[in-house]
């Protein structure tokens, strides 16, 4: 089941629609429920999230992230679960690196695919060209037909053979490793918080990102905790003022 | 002749029909024309209108409509709606003559619409709606009811431009054809970038906060020295991304600096 959703969700990544339903804090969440550790699946969904959030511009494929986020997740709780683990921070660490490696192979694989259609291209285009839209809609079909089967396939090997195989990697690892992948899952949420960084840098950006970061760390830190919602808004009109007059207002003077 | 009196073969759902066929323009996507299937697919039903009773006719659009195709998919309306309206209004004879109007239309609509999708969508709100989405379960402390917002906030943001673009695009191409470039030259799209941006680095550093002073993870206990320890790290992955360097090898290198870090503590 798992391998089946994980298949139908990388489809909306590229394929059928881009709605972003197939997004990483999307796939975590929706991997984390059907092992019954929602809190594990949007915790790893949003790490990927932010660390992989740059976009794919052009013919460029990138590396999915929600195969990532998927991946990590299910073999996280399955490790945890098979081996009866408490120690939960190195573990997720550990099948997030496992996971971005799986994200990597489906990029690579979604290139194989696109070089199968066009030979699907070339074996139909006969027919197309005879005036039919059967051939175009067959071509169709067996390009997503391939698709679906190839992910299917590969997440079913992956949670199938490789939970057991990463299983006994993980607990063969020294404590000094344990501990280190401990500290990189804290460093993770940095990687992600700088590349959106450096996706939305501006100058009025960069004075707006300071301001802001100081004076919820002095309300945080008075505080410790604020309402999302009266978090959301002040934050919303604070931007919203920003954006009046340095980028509209200015424009218009 | 008056755009809005002339009777048209292709009604509204005709439109509404193909316009939702464009969901699939990258199912068969290839590296020799693209999204040339999935076009074809999506203006065949309008073909078949423009064309009914001219089968040769019918068959030299769907030869012209196989080459290659490449645009963003969420401006792709445009063309759609400027194809549809081209092939009805062009004079069939000579075919040659509608043939190169009609390629070198395609062509110089192609990569203009291409890069004002990829930046409003890929670099702008595709970005913004997920970090809202992650910042609000953040915000929330990765509960179910926060999840569930996330997911909503971030798909409405996302998912309501998209819509409307796409109908807009959709329309405005098919019957108002001859003013599309004014019509999209008018939106400032900079402006509306430079929002996105401004305001995404806003949250940005709101949520950095949020993250800085949570509770979550810790690297040595000492809160001071952990948000001393998380501003160091974050100028050394914006050092790296400044430096071309790929996530995956910045990803790599932390984890690895990580596990040094464990050994020599």
């Amino acid at each position: 089941m798992a391998a089946i959703t994980g298949a139908v969700l990388e489809l909306d990544n590229y394929f059928i629609g881009m709605t972003l339903l197939s997004q990483p804090i999307i796939a975590g969440g929706i991997a984390g429920w059907i092992f019954g550790d929602f809190f594990t699946g949007i915790f790893i969904g949003s790490l990927v999230q932010l660390v992989w959030i740059s976009p794919p511009v052009g013919a460029y494929v990138p590396p999915s992230s929600s195969a990532i986020a998927f991946t990590a997740t299910v073999l996280c709780l399955n490790m945890s679960v098979l081996f009866e683990h408490k120690g939960f921070n190195s573990l997720m660490m550990f099948s997030l690196i496992i996971g971005t490696a799986s994200g990597y192979f489906v990029g690579q694989a979604d290139i194989w695919n696109r070089k199968l259609n066009t030979l699907i291209l070339h074996f139909f285009e006969p027919a197309i060209l005879k005036g039919s839209i059967w051939p175009v809609l067959a071509a169709q079909g067996l390009a997503v037909t391939a698709k679906v089967l190839r992910d299917s396939v590969f997440y079913f090997v992956i949670f199938a053979f490789g939970t057991g195989i990463a299983g006994k990697i993980y607990f063969s690892l020294p404590p000094d490793i344990l501990k280190g992948l401990e500290k990189a899952l804290w460093v993770m949420p940095v990687i992600g918080l700088a590349v959106i960084y450096e996706t939305f840098r501006t100058k009025t950006g960069e004075m707006l990102h300071l301001a802001l970061f100081i004076v919820f760390y002095l309300v945080l830190w008075k505080f410790r905790q604020v309402d999302p919602l009266f978090f959301i808004i002040a934050v919303a009109v604070a931007c919203g003022l920003t954006i009046y007059n340095f980028v509209w207002n200015k424009r218009s003077s | 002749m008056d755009e809005k009196t002339v009777k048209k073969p292709i009604g509204p759902f005709d439109l509404i029909w193909s316009g939702f066929k464009l969901n699939f323009l990258h199912l068969a996507w290839n590296f020799e024309r693209l999204q040339n299937l999935g076009f074809l697919l999506s203006i065949d039903n309008l073909l078949r209108k423009i064309y009914a009773g001219k089968p040769e006719e019918r068959l030299a659009a769907a030869r012209r409509h196989i080459g290659f195709f490449n645009t963003h998919i969420f401006f792709s309306p445009a063309l759609l709606g400027v194809m549809a309206r081209l092939e009805e209004d062009l004079p069939d004879d000579p075919p040659k003559a509608k043939e190169l109007e009609i390629e070198s239309t395609k062509m110089g609509l192609m990569g203009p619409l291409a890069a004002i999708g990829d930046s409003l969508f890929w670099s702008g709100l595709k970005p913004f709606s997920m970090l809202m989405g992650v910042g609000i379960i953040w915000l929330t402390k990765f509960t179910l009811n926060g999840w569930i917002w996330a997911v909503a906030v971030s798909l409405i943001i996302y998912n309501a431009p998209r819509v409307i673009i796409k109908s807009y695009l959709l329309f405005k191409a098919y019957y108002r054809y001859r003013e599309l470039f004014s019509s999209i030259q008018k939106v400032k799209f900079q402006d509306i970038m430079k929002s996105l941006k401004v305001a995404g680095m806003g949250f940005l550093g709101a949520f950095t906060a949020v993250y800085f002073r949570g509770k979550a993870l810790t690297l040595v206990g000492l809160r001071w020295l952990d948000t001393l320890a998380l501003c160091g790290a974050f100028m050394v992955v914006v050092w790296g991304l400044r430096s071309k360097k790929p996530i995956s090898f910045i990803f790599m290198t932390m984890v690895a600096a990580c596990i040094v870090l464990a050994y020599i503590t």
